[in-house]
């Protein structure tokens, strides 16, 4: 009985932050109901007995990509961007049209392919035989995103650099 | 009980508001956030998948993967965004057109 009422919460308020994101004109707003929806997502990571995932969610989700995120919003933040959203008709219509096929299409397929599903989980994975599979079958992924983070980082600091010839 | 088909339904309306989010807003970093929310729900797929199907530990190593990944994209978006701001003084994507033939 716990783990049905935890679930509704935590996919409410994910869902909530992901709404409030849509509907507040300001970016900073957007930011933090962004991150309601990460920690509720951490949440439900814990609930899928998947604390590794649920505390990186929580350190590079919530922690450091969010914290970009307000930082650069606050940098480019114009004051007009307070106050009521002004939809665009047409674009909102639109985008609801393709969003809510997606999403009939989605629903259906699961429906279709969610007879001949467990609905009582096997037993969790251990920290230790997560830690094995990363660095024995997957060592080689794991350092090509260590050298695609490297390239990350070092295109970072050349994009963020004042150019000589703008002032 | 809550069963795989609830985590994905879950997963796939997080992924739609995420799609509505990069179609309706002009503001490029709310477009960003949409896509980050997509990301995410893409994630949910992978560990419940992992969870209720799989015996090992693929889809965890995935998810690990995508947020590394995540977090690789989202610095580079954010600091093009931030040169654009310099050249434009604004960065509402329907304006920004320097590309355009």
């Amino acid at each position: 009985m716990l783990v049905p009422i935890s679930f509704a919460l935590l996919a409410l308020l994910a869902l909530g932050g992901a709404l409030m994101l849509l509907f507040r004109r300001d970016p900073v707003d957007g930011v933090l109901s962004l991150v309601v929806t990460m920690l509720a997502l951490a949440g439900i990571y814990l609930q899928l007995a998947d604390p590794v995932v649920a505390a990186l969610q929580v350190i590079v989700y919530a922690g450091a990509i969010m914290v970009l995120f307000l930082f650069v919003t606050m940098f480019v933040r114009r004051a007009e961007e307070r106050g009521p959203l002004g939809w665009d008709r047409p674009r909102f219509a639109l985008a609801s049209i393709v969003a809510a096929c997606l999403l009939g299409l989605l629903v259906q397929a699961i429906g279709a392919f969610g007879g001949n599903t467990p609905t009582h989980p096997g037993p969790p994975a251990e920290i230790a035989a997560i830690a094995h599979s990363l660095f024995g079958e997957f060592l080689y992924p794991f350092e090509l995103v260590s050298a695609l983070l490297l390239v990350a980082m070092v295109g970072v600091v050349v994009l963020g650099r004042r150019g000589e010839e703008s002032s | 009980m809550i069963g795989l088909v609830h985590y994905l339904v879950f997963a796939g309306i997080l992924f739609c508001l995420g799609l509505f989010a990069v179609l309706t807003r002009r503001n490029a970093v709310t477009v960003l956030m949409g896509i980050e929310l997509m990301l995410n729900a893409g994630n949910v797929n992978l560990v419940a998948f992992n969870r209720f199907v799989g015996s090992g530990v693929n889809g965890q190593i995935f998810a690990l993967f995508i947020i590394v990944l995540a977090a690789a994209e989202a610095a580079v978006a954010l600091a093009i965004l931030l040169n654009i701001y310099r050249t434009y003084k604004h960065i509402t994507v329907d304006e920004i057109h320097l590309l355009r033939g």
